[in-house]
């Protein structure tokens, strides 16, 4: 089973990989993208369980991503972590079929509980 | 044009939080009540919020503080990074502390892409807010500019 990485800054990607594994994803392979385009190319090639987005990079948004992801007619749970952390960009988010809305600074536990949701949904 | 500012203490909180969780320090750095900010710009990581509020939220630091964060956000030894891996951190840190920034202050708004830059190549924006915060045995500085407000002694203080 894969989860789909994407942000612009590796150093975040990092935080993120080592984040799942202290929730307990550490059995799932990490697949990562640097870019919106990039998470595309890899949702095709790798057929990810899950994404997790950041959701400002540059050229594509997260949110752009989402809905090119969408408009291929892809219902793969898809989630953000992010630095944005206002309702407004939560609910934008969520209005477009985000799965969860993870926000930074972020735990161990925050990832278990929106992962966790979000399988939960998927396998459902 | 707003001249409305995050509290200092939000401020430090968010650092607080920051630190606690991501970096995963058991002692976050806390606020330097001086008068005289102390020089720490050597490293400037920032990023500029648009809209109904608008402003710079920029993160200065020494060159070794900015490679002890990443070590830590990395989980790797600070002398074994890259420079471009302490660019890539300082600019995650800024974004992350910028985000929570905007979420503070009225919007919509929208937050740019961090930048990071080294003070000789690009001198600090004179701020409105600027919090000194000591970490261990470094020094780093949270400041919040805003667009034309009147320079003040506070304000050229900050700046120096």
């Amino acid at each position: 089973v894969k989860i789909l990485v994407v942000d612009d800054s590796r150093v975040m990607r990092q935080i993120i990989v080592r984040t799942l594994r202290q929730a307990g994803y550490g059995d799932y392979d990490v697949v990562e993208a640097s870019t919106g385009a990039e998470g595309l190319q890899k949702v095709a090639e790798e057929q990810p369980a899950i994404v997790m987005s950041d959701w400002n990079m540059p050229e594509m948004n997260g949110l752009e991503f989402l809905q090119a992801l969408r408009q291929t007619g892809d219902r793969r749970p898809f989630g953000f972590v992010t630095s944005e952390v206002t309702p407004e960009i939560r609910q934008e988010a969520l209005r477009s079929g985000a799965a969860f809305f993870i926000t930074k600074p972020f735990t161990p536990d925050s990832f278990a509980t929106a992962l966790g949701d979000a399988i939960r949904k998927a396998a459902a | 044009m707003t001249e409305l500012l995050p509290d200092s203490e939000a401020l430090e909180s968010i650092v607080t939080d920051v630190f606690a969780g991501l970096l995963g320090v058991p002692d976050p750095p806390v606020a330097l009540w001086s008068d005289d900010e102390p020089a720490s710009d050597q490293v400037l990581a920032r990023i500029d919020i648009t809209g109904m509020w608008e402003g710079s939220v920029t993160v200065a630091c020494t060159e070794q503080c900015a490679r002890t964060v990443a070590g830590l956000l990395l989980a790797a030894a600070p002398d074994e990074l890259s420079p471009d891996d302490v660019t890539d951190a300082a600019g995650e840190l800024v974004n992350i502390v910028g985000g929570n920034v905007k979420a503070l202050m009225p919007g919509p708004s929208a937050l740019s892409l961090p930048s990071v830059s080294s003070a000789e190549d690009a001198p600090a924006l004179p701020a409105d807010l600027a919090l000194p915060l000591q970490w261990r045995d470094q020094i780093l500085t949270i400041r919040i500019s805003t667009p034309n407000v009147p320079e003040t002694d506070e304000t050229e203080r900050a700046a120096q």
